[in-house]
């Protein structure tokens, strides 16, 4: 057996064969190759074109006109013609809206009483209802909006009439007024689009759970095999252990730091995702993350025994993420014991951080705290993974050796019955 | 009368799987406590589940009684506080960067003056869109209040004039628009997401759970010895096999259901046991869905990537957050693959709209489909297990 002594003059030769023994496991994995493809190729151009036509556009929505007034026939009109909306058909009465809201066919309908015109001309406030289903907030939101600017247009074009109806001497004070303007500016995501909000994070989100599969892939396979115990004959003193734990996570954070340019520099441009940030910044953003993504899954695989076994927990945790990243809902809302997960994944400050740094421009100062949270997280799990190292290579051999003594009992055992016919 | 007990090989897969079960924690793991969790975790996360308190804030440039005033009634809406003020928009501009405040209002240098003397104004608010949930809500709450202070000067003046106050409301909104939303109109996140998201979550773990212990056999090359305990039947090794999960699985439904519609009393229209009926249908359609896939390619290392990818897929195509009628066609049709597609809409149309589920026979069939089509390809599995072809393929 080989002491650490020994391995001391070696340093690097020893890397560099951990290095190129763990390239070959991954290319020699078909499955293990479907996750890194199959994982960060197709599954980023497959989300992002799902997410690709980005705004709701022409939702469904019914009319209900009770009055059939010139007016009306105007509001149903400017619905149909905003962007969000289209008038899919006209009903008699509310059942039969409802009916067809059921089925699906609309999201919602207007509803505009008989006395919609008539009211206005008496100088009565005027009401259209919108009754749109909630199932869906993006479906809500637009209609909301659309249903909204289309009363406002229609307020401005009827004001003028309204003037009528106030006493003379004060016409000409209001007309005069100038209004106070109210400009809602939406910063960072200039398309207001779903997929342009959501999709940056998924994107992290991709890489992080991925990194975790393949690396819980490749040693779960060697638990599984035993021969992660083979890592012994470099020694299981923390020199030695640290070197093979820094060797196997070097691999991960080369693959990835190229399917880092691959899948936060090209696809943003590819899907026109905002992407406004310095790339020296990402990149000393994700410096921290990839390395403590990479033990951080090292870290885990105290919990695995074979190969397929970690993708029954790695897979469960994708959508709570992207909650703990803050970026669907907001921390603050959430209650400590969440907000005290965010901490403990390092994709969740990844997220965050890659969202300011690419999609809102921030310089580094204003990502500080996640990326000292990355680096805490890279630091702990270094040393918890340098540890479980250790434990599984303890746990393999001493695995081989209960199940290489059964083996020769069982041959001997076979040896003996032998004889005994004999 | 039977002497000796007959051997049943139902019983015998039942209880050989349970002694699997039990041999290694990942299956209690993954079948048990990872849905718990998940119920614990989407129950929790959105606390109350309405967007309160968000926090904002306030440039004012202009520092006089009128624009303290505006500050007051922006600091009414309990959608936002008020926690910061700035001395310019650069300052409020990067406390958004770094994510302190999701939004602020600017007020103008000399907005009183320009309001007294009648000269036109702006008020503008920037409310963060990176972040588009919070900033769509953020964005309402600020549009109400803001046009309510725009509308005052109106107030003001016919006061001043004695106008009757409802003919100018007359004149600055001749019509108005009542919003009722149907079911959530408060647009409460937690009765907006938390059961179908836990579903979405539970259906992937029922796929893995499901294809982990299924393809354990050909993996660990214990097939042939599992079709022997069910004298030969692939149909009763099947089913003993997987009728413990599926207990689980059931009995986690109705506790989920239970703990979404009981603890945290989110609305629903309809029966209880209806939507428990539906929800357990739709586990026993996932777990064959996951055997249609795995049968069409035994082997395990593969299938499971593959069948992982697809349940995680299934958050997108379920069409809770972004309306499949919005995607682009195919991936609209090719939602129509996954069980969770028919769940969704069942669901939701008994929750949503307190329909009766004859009004969605066509998808509670298409889930009896998927249980179906498994039994067909039995003999085509069991083919594929004796050939060994898939038992090392890495």
């Amino acid at each position: 057996m080989i002491t650490s002594n020994d391995t001391k003059g070696r340093w690097w030769s020893k890397m560099s064969t951990i290095i190129i023994n763990e390239f070959l496991t991954i290319a020699s994995s078909g499955s293990t190759l479907l996750v890194l493809v199959g994982g960060v190729f197709i599954y980023a151009v497959l989300y992002n074109l799902m997410y690709q036509p980005n705004l709701v556009h022409d939702a469904p929505i019914g009319i209900i006109d009770e009055s059939n007034t010139s007016l009306t026939r105007e509001y149903a009109r400017m619905i149909n013609s905003t962007s969000e909306l289209r008038v899919a058909n006209y009903y008699s009465d509310i059942s039969q809206a409802h009916k067809a809201m059921d089925k699906n066919e609309i999201m919602g309908f207007v509803l505009l009483p008989s006395d919609f015109e008539t009211r206005i001309n008496e100088d009565i406030n005027s009401v259209a209802l919108l009754y749109a289903n909630t199932d869906n907030f993006l479906y809500f939101d637009a209609m909301q909006k659309a249903t909204s600017e289309v009363m406002m247009a229609i307020n401005e074009q009827k004001r003028p009439e309204m003037i009528t109806f106030i006493p003379e001497k004060d016409q000409e004070i209001l007309v005069n007024m100038q209004p106070i303007n109210v400009v809602g500016h939406a910063m960072y995501n200039p398309t207001m689009g779903y997929g342009t909000y959501l999709l940056p994070a998924v994107l992290i989100i991709i890489l992080f759970q991925t990194m975790l599969m393949a690396i819980a892939m490749s040693i779960g396979g060697k638990i599984f095999d035993r021969s992660l115990g083979d890592f012994q004959q470099y020694g299981l003193g923390f020199n030695n252990i640290s070197r093979v734990v820094l060797s196997n996570a070097l691999v991960y954070c080369v693959l990835y730091a190229i399917f880092s340019i691959f899948m936060l520099g090209f696809i943003p441009d590819l899907f026109g995702l905002p992407h406004i940030g310095n790339g020296k910044n990402v990149l000393f953003m994700m410096t921290p993350f990839l390395l403590s993504t990479a033990f951080f899954a090292m870290t885990l695989t105290i919990f695995y025994t074979d190969k397929e076994e970690p993708l029954l927990i790695i897979t469960f945790f994708s959508i709570g993420l992207i909650f703990l990243s803050g970026i669907s809902y907001p921390l603050e809302l959430m209650p400590w014991y969440w907000k005290g997960a965010h901490y403990i994944f390092p994709a969740a400050p990844a997220a965050l951080a890659f969202v300011k740094l690419d999609c809102m421009g921030a310089s580094l100062p204003d990502v500080r705290a996640e990326i000292i949270t990355m680096w805490v997280q890279a630091i702990v799990y270094f040393f918890l993974a340098c540890i479980v190292y250790r434990i599984n290579i303890k746990k393999c051999n001493h695995l081989r050796f209960i199940e290489g003594k059964a083996k020769a009992d069982m041959s001997l055992e076979d040896e003996n019955k032998t004889l005994e016919v004999l | 009368m039977p002497i000796k007990p007959a051997h049943n090989p139902y019983i015998a897969i039942l209880l050989r799987e349970l002694k699997r079960i039990t041999a290694r924690p990942i299956y209690l793991i993954a079948a048990l406590l990872l849905p718990l969790f998940a119920i614990f975790f989407m129950a929790t996360i959105f606390n109350t589940g309405n967007m309160e308190d968000l926090p904002i804030g306030i440039v004012d440039m202009d520092n006089t009684s009128t624009s303290r005033s505006v500050i007051r009634t922006v600091t009414s809406t309990p959608t936002v506080t008020v926690t910061q003020h700035y001395a310019n928009q650069q300052e409020a501009h990067h406390a958004v960067q770094r994510k302190e405040i999701y939004a602020y209002v600017v007020i103008p240098d000399k907005f009183e003056q320009k309001v007294n003397n009648n000269q036109s104004t702006t008020l503008d608010y920037y409310y963060h869109y990176a972040l588009l949930s919070v900033g769509g809500e953020i964005e309402g709450a600020l549009e109400t209040v803001l046009n309510t202070v725009a509308a005052s000067p109106y107030a003001a003046t016919a006061m001043a004039h004695a106008i009757p106050t409802e003919e100018i409301t007359n004149f600055v909104l001749p019509t108005s628009l009542q919003i009722h939303g149907i079911y959530n109109p408060d647009l409460n996140y937690a009765v907006y997401l938390s059961q179908p998201l836990f579903f979405i979550i539970f259906q992937i773990l029922v796929m893995l759970v499901t294809l982990y212990s299924v393809g354990g056999e050909v993996k660990f090359g214990t097939a042939e010895e599992w079709l022997a305990t069910a004298d030969g039947s692939m149909t009763i090794a099947l089913a003993g096999k997987l009728t413990p999960y599926s207990i689980i699985f059931v009995l986690l439904t109705i506790f989920s259901n239970y703990v979404f519609f009981g603890l945290i009393e989110i609305p629903y229209s309809g029966n209880f046991w209806q939507i428990n009926l539906i929800s357990i249908l739709f586990i026993l359609a996932t777990q064959g869905f996951t055997l249609i896939v795995f049968m069409v390619f035994p082997a395990m290392s593969y299938s499971i990537s593959i069948i992982s990818m697809l349940g995680s897929l299934g958050a997108t195509l379920s069409g809770v957050t972004f309306p499949l009628g919005a995607m682009y066609k195919f991936f609209e049709y090719a939602s129509y693959l996954l069980p969770v597609h028919y769940f969704t809409e069942i669901v939701q149309t008994v929750l949503y709209n307190g329909y009766s589920l004859i009004f969605e026979w066509k998808s509670i069939a298409i889930l009896f489909v998927y249980i179906m089509i498994p039994l067909i390809m039995i003999p085509r599995f069991k083919k594929s297990v004796y050939s060994h072809k898939y038992d090392n393929l890495e």
